[in-house]
């Protein structure tokens, strides 16, 4: 009988997600045991997924480049199951941040503007590399993604869980709760009278982030890593992104944080000064699911007239 | 029920001419026929009526119909009269939907007839595609505790309790003063009739203090109030007096021994009290109370005397502050007012000059039982003065404090003034004034007496300035007499502000501990502003009296006694329907994060073990919950999420 293969193809990622499965440890020895790991760049010389016989494909990062979609685009021809691994894979990730800017703004600023680079000719990379997309998109945005394991990285205990799943011919599923369900932190009572950027003020480190006026993103992001930055005392940044429940994750959060605030008027924050406290909106609210919201991307010339009232829906 | 495909009947009001005068009728009732799932479409001159509502049952059961939408009027008018109506026919009254094409539509779009028919038709639209989502719901029933809460016993409080305990209930009355009588007891007279008013008032305060169905809790506060409409829990707190109310017999040796002195506030800081001390003579109940910020007796090797000299003993400084938990059916607010403050208005140098007074200080003064025994006595020179001026309005109808009219003001100043003028012909009275309102019964009648027969002199002008003269010991006052249209000065010897009536400072947080809404005045919200003025939007609580807004003595009596009946009709029924509106929490999804507790503006939802928990007779279906949960894990029963996207679908369609 031959041994279920593996998989796993890198796109514009850290890598991050690939050495999460070496940090299965000893339990990468059962897992050894009974997949055959075909293809893992990071791990093994190989250029590309073999023809055939993958079982299951991991796909790890976004698509940003034309080479990053024919390379999903082969794995997922070549996989029976494909695997959104990661934040990056299923939502974009980090690297979905510059969406904020056009693709011309990026390559400008990362070859000309950087007080690090010296081009007096200014010569941006000329078209022998593969050449970059518009914007940086989630495979789902091209493929059919048959199961999503988020996470940056995606905890060990989940691609076990995973692969034992697949092995046993089950369905992996995250029980689509948020964070806050296995945050060991105290909840009181959430009276906020002040909202306030990490680091600038004492953190009481066994009482909810939320409750002491941090920007923690538990409440609105799937729940499955054990609250694992919580537990290390630092809020949650919303690598899981949002449940299977909810269209946009920031849009709930942001709808959620008007209500934590004391109900006295007297004593709550104004609106403005919340607003001064969070400066980096996208970055706080989408840091990891920007390329997968509502918005997906800056629009910067506003060129399409919006009609008031009747939108197709 | 809910599985058979929707037939549902629109049925469309003219209001008369408040709606039919604005939007086409005709057309707007062709446009509902052709809507998914509309059977019939009618319309009726008034759908409200008896015909009105024959018609809909008519056409309910000629055409089978399932669900009912009437584009009218608001809701809280005639959604129940709807409902009614849907159940006489046999089906759920939850199966109902109602248009509000008048107040939304024809009312604010009263010259913009063809826009108003779209948005009619937007509006008819959306509640035709709610209506297909609409879920049969059942009504429960919930037992009333039989006793009731009064907060406050002043006038007002005093009544609804005596009310209540008089027809068999139990009655707690909170006060947070030592004594009840608010702020009635320290009028002299009260006006038209120049009745006095402790005569008035002590009788009701004694009949309190003695009834055997009234639990009288002097000095005392609510810190917490806990359950839903019939089923209250509230904590009070009650502080030490250091005086065992039961022992002491108010015999006064006490305060031969206290060496303090403390300015009293029963006579608006006009006299002395001592430490240890009773409010007033008639003070229910009977006893003295310590105050501990001027007490040296807490620190024993520093006082004591009055321990020493009580034959009674009722003196414990060990005393400690005790939290009693009570059960009850209703609660009745009557929490009272504050006197605005006159330091804040500049201008009339309260506080700067010791002949400008309040009209509190001049009320304690015409006092028999106050600090000069009712004499009148200017406070620099202590000699009787030979001009009195009066200024209306000070805090009050003016947008830089209280842009609303206190409504006693006028009449105390009036009553101060015959007062005045009666005991002391010799003595002017000026009053200046934006515009005497005596609107009440008989109060139009003394304000013409008090003008002709007593010659009190008015000047119409606002004061700009009040200072002391510079050539004599006077008080100088400039106005605008707006009827000579020139500006006026009067030298006078005392100057009283007419101060108005606030909303008592403390009252946002108790609004709180109550789930109560504060209009933009800062009073306490009624449910209705005509047509429910006792009720506020919580089940069960009422409010009445000046915590409602300002009122004099008839009015504050009249709310309490229909906050009391109020309160009796649920606490003699025994039980009470709860809508079943109530937030459903999904337990797969709840995270237990505490977002929607933080939300609920009544107080009805709690994290136990780490899942949200909706107390259903507590919970309105207001929804603020299913909008703060960052994961849709709670949702109101008549408001879900598939009905709201049902009409914001119907809503953005393109039109066919």
């Amino acid at each position: 009988m031959t041994k279920p293969s593996l998989a796993v193809e890198t796109l514009s990622i850290c890598s991050g997600c690939e050495i999460a499965i070496l940090d299965l440890h000893l339990a990468l020895a059962d897992v050894l045991d009974a997949i055959d790991l075909k293809y893992i760049q990071v791990l093994m010389d190989h250029r590309e997924p073999p023809k055939e016989g993958v079982t299951v494909g991991f796909v790890s990062g976004g698509v940003r480049n034309e080479e990053h979609l024919e390379r999903l685009k082969m794995l997922r021809e070549r996989s029976q199951i494909l695997v959104a691994f990661g934040a990056c894979s299923a939502f974009g990730g980090v690297p979905g941040l510059a969406n904020l800017h056009t693709k011309d703004e990026i390559m400008e600023e990362v070859y000309i503007n950087t007080k690090s680079t010296v081009n007096p000719k200014k010569i941006i990379p000329p078209k022998i590399v593969p050449p970059m997309l518009e914007e940086l998109h989630p495979v789902d945005d091209f493929v059919k993604v048959d199961y999503v394991l988020p996470g940056c990285p995606p905890p060990p205990k989940l691609i076990a869980e995973l692969v034992t799943c697949l092995l046993e011919g089950r369905e992996f599923h995250l029980e689509p709760k948020t964070v806050c369900d296995q945050c060991p932190l105290i909840k009181e009572e959430k009276a906020v009278t002040e909202f306030k950027r990490w680091g600038t003020d004492i953190v009481f480190t066994e009482r909810c982030f939320l409750e002491q006026g941090y920007q923690c993103l538990g409440p609105s992001t799937q729940a499955g890593c054990e609250a694992r930055c919580p537990t290390a005392l630092s809020p949650c940044r919303g690598c899981f992104g949002p449940t299977e429940n909810v269209e946009d994750q920031a849009a709930k959060m942001i709808g959620a944080l008007g209500s934590i605030v004391v109900q006295d008027p007297s004593k709550a924050p104004a609106p403005e000064k919340i607003v001064k406290e969070v400066p980096d909106l996208v970055g706080t609210y989408l840091r990891f699911t920007f390329a997968h919201s509502t918005f997906k991307k800056a629009v910067h010339t506003p060129t399409v007239k919006t009609k008031p009232m009747k939108a197709t829906t | 029920m809910s599985t058979e495909h929707p037939k549902i009947g629109v049925f469309i009001c003219h209001c008369g001419s408040n709606i039919a005068g604005v939007i086409d009728i005709p057309k707007l009732v062709e446009y509902a026929a052709t809507l998914p799932n509309v059977v019939v479409a009618e319309d009726y001159r008034y759908m409200c009526s008896d015909p009105g509502q024959d018609l809909i049952k008519e056409r309910a059961r000629e055409k089978g119909l399932n669900r009912v939408v009437v584009a009218a009027c608001s809701p809280t008018l005639h959604e129940p009269t709807f409902r009614r109506v849907l159940e006489n026919i046999g089906l759920n009254p939850f199966f109902f939907d109602m248009s509000n094409i008048r107040e939304h539509c024809s009312w604010v779009h009263t010259h913009e007839e063809e826009a108003a028919l779209e948005k009619a038709k937007d509006l008819v639209k959306m509640a035709v595609a709610r209506a297909a989502e609409l879920k049969p719901l059942e009504q429960k029933q919930v037992d009333v505790k039989a006793s009731v809460l009064v907060v406050g016993a002043g006038i007002t409080g005093i009544q609804a309790a005596l009310d209540i305990a008089d027809a068999g209930y139990k009655v707690y009355l909170v006060e947070k003063e030592p004594s009840i009588g608010g702020h009635m007891a320290q009028l002299d007279k009260t006006f038209p009739t120049l009745d006095c008013s402790s005569c008035i008032l002590t009788p009701k305060m004694s009949l309190v203090g003695q009834h055997p169905n009234i639990e009288l809790l002097t000095y005392s506060e609510v810190r917490e109030v806990d359950g839903y409409v019939g089923n209250f829990k509230v904590k009070v707190e009650r502080k030490p007096r250091y005086v065992i109310e039961d022992k002491c017999t108010a015999c006064a040796d006490c305060l031969e021994v206290c060496p303090v002195n403390v300015p009293d506030e029963f006579n608006a800081g006009l006299g002395w009290r001592k430490a240890i001390y009773i409010s007033f003579a008639q003070a229910v109940p009977n006893a003295y109370v310590i105050d501990t910020e001027h007490c040296l007796g807490m620190t024993p090797i520093a006082c004591g005397k009055c321990k020493d000299a009580c034959e009674a003993e009722a003196i414990d400084y060990e005393m400690k502050p005790e939290i009693l938990e009570l059960d009850v059916g209703a609660i009745i607010v009557a929490t009272g007012f504050e006197l605005f403050d006159a330091m804040q208005q500049l201008e009339y140098g309260y506080g700067k000059y010791p002949d400008v007074m309040t009209n509190l200080e001049m009320e304690r003064m015409l006092s028999a039982a106050g600090p000069t025994e009712g004499k009148i006595l200017r406070p620099s020179t202590m000699k009787k003065p030979k001009h009195i001026a009066y200024i209306q309005c000070v805090g009050s109808r003016n947008e830089r404090y209280n842009a609303y009219c206190s409504r006693v003001c006028c009449m105390a100043a009036l009553k101060q003034a015959r007062q005045i003028r009666e005991k002391y012909p010799e003595i002017n009275v000026t009053i200046f004034y934006i515009d005497m309102r005596a609107f009440g019964k008989g109060y139009e009648e003394f304000y013409e007496t008090t003008a002709r027969e007593h010659a009190v002199t008015f000047v119409r002008g606002r004061v700009s300035e009040v200072r002391e003269s510079f050539e004599t010991d006077k008080i100088v006052i400039r106005a605008e007499d707006t009827f000579l249209g020139q500006p006026v000065e009067a030298e006078v010897d005392i100057v009283v502000l007419s101060c108005g009536i606030e909303a008592p400072k403390d009252l946002s947080e108790f609004a709180r501990i109550l789930g109560l809404q504060r209009s933009a005045d800062g009073f306490l919200l009624e449910a209705h502003p005509k047509l429910r003025p006792v009720e506020t939007n919580t089940d069960g609580i009422f409010i009445a009296g000046a915590v409602q807004g300002p009122k004099d003595i008839p009015d504050s009596v009249a709310q309490a006694k229909g906050a009391a009946a109020s309160a009796l009709a649920m606490v003699a029924a025994g039980q009470v329907k709860v809508q079943p509106y109530a937030a459903i929490v999904n337990e797969d999804l709840c995270a237990g994060c505490g977002i929607c507790e933080a939300s609920c503006p009544y107080g009805a939802v709690k994290v136990v073990d780490n899942l949200a928990q909706v107390t259903e007779a507590q919970c309105k279906g207001c929804g603020t919950c299913a909008a703060a949960c960052p994961n849709q894990a709670i949702a109101p029963q008549h408001f879900t999420m598939e009905q709201i996207i049902a009409q914001l679908d119907a809503l953005f369609q393109e039109a066919k």
